[in-house]
């Protein structure tokens, strides 16, 4: 405690110290006076920097500016329980937690300061969101690291309607990715409209987004809404962003700007209600150096911007996509396929996927044509991810050495994530995008033997500042 | 450059996300007049979208989460995250240069190590 609080007792102390929810005490002028060892744990910061200093400014907390609930507390004397909101570490980590308050009065009873509690909600967060299935939203599913920020992304930029631009190769799911954040939005029950600006004309895709009215053109017998329109309060799609023309781009940019427009041969402009998400395999930036995408469209539509990582580059993600196809597949087609076989899995897993998870799928598709059986054989795939040197029906489902390889190189990976990550295992199943009760499982079943030394107590090497 | 400062009581807000309100000053003009812009409520993307629009290139403000500071990288603003002090003392500081550098004593507690944010349009986070 300060010199100007009272002192807590030494059993007191104990206690404090002791127990896992965070706990600080303020005096009058809102600066911090105590901070026990769970405060340090949960904000990352240290006792000696956080006392003597104004509280807003060490906890950090959603809720100081307008509900600080120590605040209300203090004005009228009422205790405030479980109040949630999240702190911001000095790593940019958002902390969920939840907040209760209470006065501190000296032997007299007059009131010297304030009380918080706090407590670290992440792991209750963590479990809430495993068991919601957190790692998909909509159609979007994996348990990829790669994915992970994209994940915490998605359901702040679902909340605002700001545009964004999806960046991707083809066929890693950008319109699933829009589809998730318009599905997670306020705007979820309204339309999504999607329209591929690259497989349209120029002047039949200025009709397809703006629409028209009757007597616009010759042949235009009666008004058609274009798909801005139609959108009304939910949200366009705009596929393939930077096939547009010059010509098109500047009526865009006049509709992002002014949020409004205006169908082909009307009079009165219509207002813009829709939310506009914009998607590309594209670098515009270089499209804009090379003078064919216009600078000032490019910050309109990339108020938020979000890059879906391409399949080989979270591979980890390739298991989990199978057997979500599979069980997608299952439910269409009234079958009973129960998986793909560790040889199948294998093939998968070394294939490049230059059509990422189209491709998957398209894969998993075709196998479903071929399969009678109960699992997809390496036989069912097609010859390209089985090699061109042996016919498919030639690979024997039996074959050892497949199941010996795949085993070497699962121990080499685990084996090598262990070490950079110092034997933590909490950071090396996080490294491999697997859980931590699953590395246990396959550190025993390749006979890994778990080390003595703990990871926890040593500096991680890739952790933020 | 046109500046953001996000404030709150006389001093730089605790944390962005669901800060309020901003001062804004473009220190390459001569003797501008400081003003302030109401921040949109709730969504902190919203916020950094408004900001990008009133042609904000830099931003001074407290706490700031990854995923925001990264939005804002985005949209070519830079940020200097994790400032803490009087409002006045850190528009000095960024008058004479000694709050980009990170050569002042203005960081939030805990946060002594903290510079630049991030820089430009389209940079990725530092760590």
């Amino acid at each position: 405690m300060c010199p100007t609080s009272p002192p807590l007792t030494a059993p007191a102390e104990a206690i404090l110290e002791s127990i896992c929810d965070g706990v600080f005490t303020v005096d009058a002028d809102w600066r911090i006076t105590y901070f026990n060892h769970a405060a340090e744990q949960i904000t990352g910061m240290a006792r000696e920097d956080a006392l003597g200093q104004l509280c807003s400014e060490v906890f950090r907390c959603s809720l100081c500016e307008q509900h600080c609930a120590l605040r209300e507390t203090l004005e009228n004397g009422q205790p405030i329980a479980q109040r949630e909101g999240f702190i911001i570490r000095a790593d940019g980590e958002r902390v969920p937690i939840s907040i209760s308050t209470a006065v501190l009065r000296d032997a007299a009873g007059n009131i010297i300061g304030g009380a918080e509690t706090f407590r670290d909600l992440s792991e209750v967060e963590a479990l809430r969101n495993e068991l919601k299935g957190q790692f998909r939203i909509g159609d979007l599913i994996s348990r990829s690291r790669s994915m992970e920020e994209l994940y915490h992304l998605i359901p702040a930029v679902a909340a605002s309607s700001s545009s964004v631009l999806i960046e991707g190769e083809t066929g890693s799911g950008k319109e699933l990715l829009a589809r998730a954040i318009h599905g997670s939005s306020p705007r979820a029950a309204e339309p999504f409209v999607a329209i591929n600006c690259g497989a349209l004309p120029d002047t039949l895709l200025e009709s397809e987004l703006f629409g028209y009215k009757k007597g616009a053109f010759t042949g235009a017998e009666q008004d058609k809404p274009g798909r801005l329109k139609l959108a009304g309060r939910g949200t366009l799609f705009l596929d393939e962003i930077g096939e547009i023309s010059p010509a098109l781009q500047v009526r865009l940019l006049r509709v992002l700007q002014e949020h409004q427009f205006e169908p082909l041969g009307a009079t009165r402009a219509e207002p813009l209600q829709t939310r506009i998400i914009a998607a590309t395999h594209r670098d515009l930036t270089r499209l804009i150096q090379e003078g064919t995408f216009r600078q000032d469209l490019f910050y309109r539509i990339h108020v938020v911007s979000l890059k879906l990582p391409p399949l080989r580059e979270r591979k980890e993600d390739i298991p989990l996509l199978a057997e979500h196809f599979i069980s997608r597949f299952n439910r269409l087609q009234n079958r009973q396929i129960r998986g793909c076989r560790p040889q199948t899995l294998d093939l998968l897993m070394a294939h490049d996927w230059p059509g990422n998870v189209r491709e998957l799928e398209n894969v998993i598709e075709r196998a479903f044509i071929l399969c009678r059986g109960d699992w997809i054989d390496p036989g069912h795939l097609p010859p390209a991810l089985v090699g061109s040197g042996a016919a498919p029906a030639a690979v024997d489902i039996a074959q050892r050495p497949i199941r010996n390889a795949r085993q070497q190189s699962e121990r080499q990976i685990i084996l090598t994530a262990l070490q950079q990550h110092r034997f933590n295992r909490q950071a090396t199943a996080r490294a491999l995008g697997i859980h931590k009760t699953t590395l246990y499982r396959k550190m025993h079943a390749l006979g890994l033997e778990l080390p003595q030394q703990d990871g926890r107590s040593a500096p991680q090497p890739d952790s933020d500042a | 450059m046109k500046t953001a400062f996000t404030i709150w009581q006389d001093r730089i807000a605790p944390v962005f996300d669901v800060a309020s309100r901003v001062r804004c000053i473009d220190f390459t003009t001569p003797h501008a007049e400081p003003s302030e812009l109401t921040l949109p409520a709730g969504d902190a993307f919203d916020k950094v979208g408004f900001l990008a629009g009133q042609g904000i290139r830099r931003l001074v403000c407290g706490a700031i989460s990854r995923p925001v500071q990264m939005a804002a990288c985005q949209a070519g603003i830079e940020v200097i995250g994790f400032v803490a002090g009087e409002i006045d003392d850190v528009i000095s500081a960024c008058r004479n240069g000694s709050l980009h550098n990170g050569r002042h004593s203005l960081n939030m507690p805990g946060c002594g190590c903290r510079r630049r944010q991030c820089c430009g349009q389209g940079r990725g986070r530092h760590r």
